[in-house]
């Protein structure tokens, strides 16, 4: 008789001890899901900026700034943005090839533009890029201005600012774009 | 009779926990909450200040096109006229046009700084057009083609693009 009752004793407290884990086990799921929704939200924040002022700024006046290459022997010279599009079709300047001076004015204007530190200035780095699209087409060509495609200045920089600009030619058209990275 | 006592004490117990838990459960959030506000507002501080930010390059923007700055020899839409700003730095009735502290244009080169006048020009880098006070603050900038006639440019001269800078500082401006 003692051990029947010893046994209901003990299924009724093992009940309440279930329904205890299960509150408990809902209490820390719930707290688990707030926290986690909070996580995502925060860590998909996108710290990278594109269609900057300054940057913008930038790639609009050096497409009109004169360069130094010319195809009638310095009677005349061509602007960045015609630079550009000579360095796409390959031509040679009276100074050189127009993709090396391509890559040469880009890099003096933007190193002239901006002091990049690694460890003292807001800018850390830059990484610009020239492509060629063409028509009804989305794949973007890299113009041979490096052998990476690319002039850049990379010491680390969690985040950038950026901005491209677009320049139609008669079989597609070209872009530029700069990054910025920040500290 | 303790038996009686006993299930009510039991019951008791059972909804002060369940308070504690509530109010646990409560605070999380709350704090959470709280977590989530200084986030958001501080996100609308930063946009407040890029807003501001920006607005001041666009100030600094629109007086590159004003008539005395503006280029007008051939076709280019984000150009200073280099040669008018040297005559505009020469004429004192400008030093109150745009009620600004501080206004200077700038060549972008690895040329140390060389303020230009009639002698030296264009070989120097640097036109202050306006500097009311030493103490302006840090200027707003913004990027500008530079156009002036180069005598010496192809056959017979011609108009150089530069890249450029435009700085100005003012009350009427909002300072970085």
């Amino acid at each position: 008789m003692n051990k029947l009752k010893c046994l209901k004793i003990n299924k009724v407290k093992n009940k309440k001890a279930q329904e205890e884990i299960v509150g408990f086990v809902l209490i820390v799921l719930v707290v688990s899901v707030v926290l986690l929704v909070f996580l995502g939200i925060f860590l998909r924040k996108d710290t990278n900026k594109t269609g900057d002022s300054e940057v913008s700024q930038f790639l609009d006046s050096i497409s009109e700034t004169t360069t130094e290459c010319s195809f009638n022997g310095g009677y005349s010279y061509i602007k960045y943005s015609e630079l550009i599009a000579s360095c796409n079709e390959g031509k040679i300047c009276s100074s050189g090839g127009a993709c090396d001076i391509l890559k040469n004015v880009t890099k003096n204007l933007i190193e002239s533009s901006w002091n990049f530190s690694p460890t003292n200035g807001p800018k850390t780095g830059y990484r610009f890029e020239a492509f060629f699209e063409a028509e009804n087409s989305d794949v973007r060509q890299p113009l041979p201005i490096s052998d990476s495609g690319t002039i850049s200045r990379l010491s680390g920089g969690s985040s950038f600012v950026g901005d491209e600009k677009t320049f139609p030619v008669t079989d597609g058209s070209l872009t530029i774009q700069l990054n910025l990275y920040l500290d | 009779m303790a038996t009686l006592y006993a299930q009510y004490s039991k019951g008791q117990m059972k909804i002060q926990q369940m308070a504690f838990v509530l109010v646990a459960l409560m605070i999380f959030f709350g704090m959470v909450a709280l977590v989530y506000f200084s986030f958001s507002i501080s996100n609308l501080r930063e946009n407040a200040q890029e807003l501001k930010e920006r607005e001041a390059v666009e100030i600094v923007k629109k007086i590159s096109y004003s008539p005395e700055f503006v280029f007008t020899g051939e076709d280019c839409s984000s150009c200073v006229d280099l040669d008018k700003i040297l005559m505009l730095k020469e004429s004192s009735k400008y030093e109150k046009f745009w009620n600004l502290d501080y206004l200077t244009v700038e060549k972008v080169s690895n040329e140390t700084s060389n303020e230009c006048n009639r002698f030296n020009y264009p070989n120097c880098n640097v036109i202050t057009v306006v500097r009311e006070t030493s103490n302006f603050g840090s200027a707003n900038v913004a990027f500008v083609t530079l156009a002036r006639w180069d005598s010496g440019l192809g056959a017979g001269g011609g108009f150089r693009y530069e890249l450029g800078k435009i700085y100005a500082s003012g009350r009427n401006l909002t300072r970085r």
